[in-house]
């Protein structure tokens, strides 16, 4: 599984603690990603183009407070399956682009879980 | 024991500090310019602005900036002329008191004349009172900037020179000049018509919630901020541990 320059054991969703983090982490990318696709296309539309904050009001502090679950939930699933800091960074960023979060989550699972 | 702070203070954990500092450092000033955003929008803050002695419009914001929030809620003075009176325009449903009416508003020419502001001179119980004709010449005004109203407040529809709110879109397309972002409630005007329309208070700014808002993000800033010194400090603890466990010899970098 491991390629030749690959120092770092490999981790699978056999190691210790993995396989609760991916859950924990597949949760909470899934609601982030849909709160973002809420905040993008209908509550910031409704802001500056209609003139209506109310949605803003409610899904624009929400969805940063699950953000900062989300950041905990990679932080988490990327230290048990010894993930690089560069991994660690660009699963954490795929939480604030739409939609990528849900490749994001795809990728994860598939590579932990082959 | 080899000590953490060997781990710690290896060039790659130290740089990677570093990066830590300055992310925290950016999200801690951004959480503190949402915590000024708030406070600008609290009604303390509409209070103090509305004490502060009126300043030249100008001197505030000119005819291509939208109506800042620090300046709603301004006392301003403007020096220029009444456009003429075909350009005035009622604002219906507005009772003074118990008595039915409507507010007046006549565009002030500033500058060369190509562009207005929008004044608020006051109440009239009907379009053909006295005081409701349009004032002409020069004149300076002190007024209190307001802002357009969001939407209309009634279903009724614009009928001749009677509009259903205070709301600049609708004036907009009325007129043939440039119209400043925001109407001023006038306090006084020199000089001042000899039949004029009853004073208004100016209406307070909305809230809407909006302010908690930014607290709400204020405290998310300075949650990632303390996120990525805490982030450091689990990874950096992390590999000091995975260095500890190898036997001398194999580590790798």
């Amino acid at each position: 599984m491991s390629t030749p320059h690959e120092t770092r054991p490999a981790v699978t969703i056999a190691t210790p603690g993995v396989a609760g983090a991916l859950t924990r982490y597949r949760v909470i990318a899934y609601i982030v990603g849909v709160m973002l696709l809420l905040l993008v296309f209908v509550a910031m539309p409704l802001k500056y183009f209609a003139d209506d904050p109310s949605a803003m009001n409610v899904i624009g502090p929400l969805h940063g407070f699950l953000y900062v679950v989300y950041l905990l939930g990679t932080f988490d699933l990327g230290r048990r399956a010894r993930f690089s800091l560069q991994k660690m960074v660009l699963v954490a960023l795929a939480g604030t682009i739409p939609f990528l979060s849900f490749y994001a989550e795809r990728k994860l699972t598939h590579e932990l879980t082959r | 024991m080899t000590g953490i702070w060997r781990t710690a203070l290896s060039p790659r954990w130290l740089g990677l500090l570093v990066v830590a500092l300055v992310l925290a450092a950016v999200m801690t000033v951004l959480g503190s310019w949402q915590l000024d955003v708030y406070r600008s929008k609290t009604a303390e803050a509409t209070t103090a602005r509305a004490a502060q002695p009126p300043v030249p419009l100008q001197s505030l914001m000119s005819v291509d900036d939208g109506l800042s929030r620090k300046v709603v809620g301004r006392q301003v003075s403007i020096s220029g002329r009444w456009a003429p009176a075909a350009d005035q325009v009622f604002v219906s449903d507005r009772p003074n008191g118990d008595q039915p009416g409507l507010w007046v508003v006549t565009p002030l020419l500033v500058g060369d004349g190509s562009s207005a502001v929008l004044v608020v001179r006051g109440w009239v119980p009907d379009p053909s009172a006295p005081a409701a004709a349009a004032p002409v010449g020069p004149v300076s005004v002190v007024g209190t900037m307001v802002a357009s109203e969001a939407e209309d407040a009634s279903d009724a529809a614009t009928r001749g020179r009677v509009l259903p709110s205070l709301r600049l879109p609708t004036i907009v397309g009325m007129v043939d000049y440039r119209l400043y972002d925001g109407f001023v409630v006038l306090s006084s005007s020199t000089p001042s018509p000899a039949a004029a329309p009853a004073p208004v208070e100016p209406p307070a700014p909305p809230t809407d919630h909006a302010g908690l808002r930014n607290i709400a993000y204020a405290v998310q800033w300075w949650i990632f901020a303390a996120f990525a010194l805490f982030m450091w400090w689990r990874m950096m603890t992390d590999d000091h541990r995975a260095r500890s466990a190898q036997p001398p010899g194999t580590v790798s970098a």
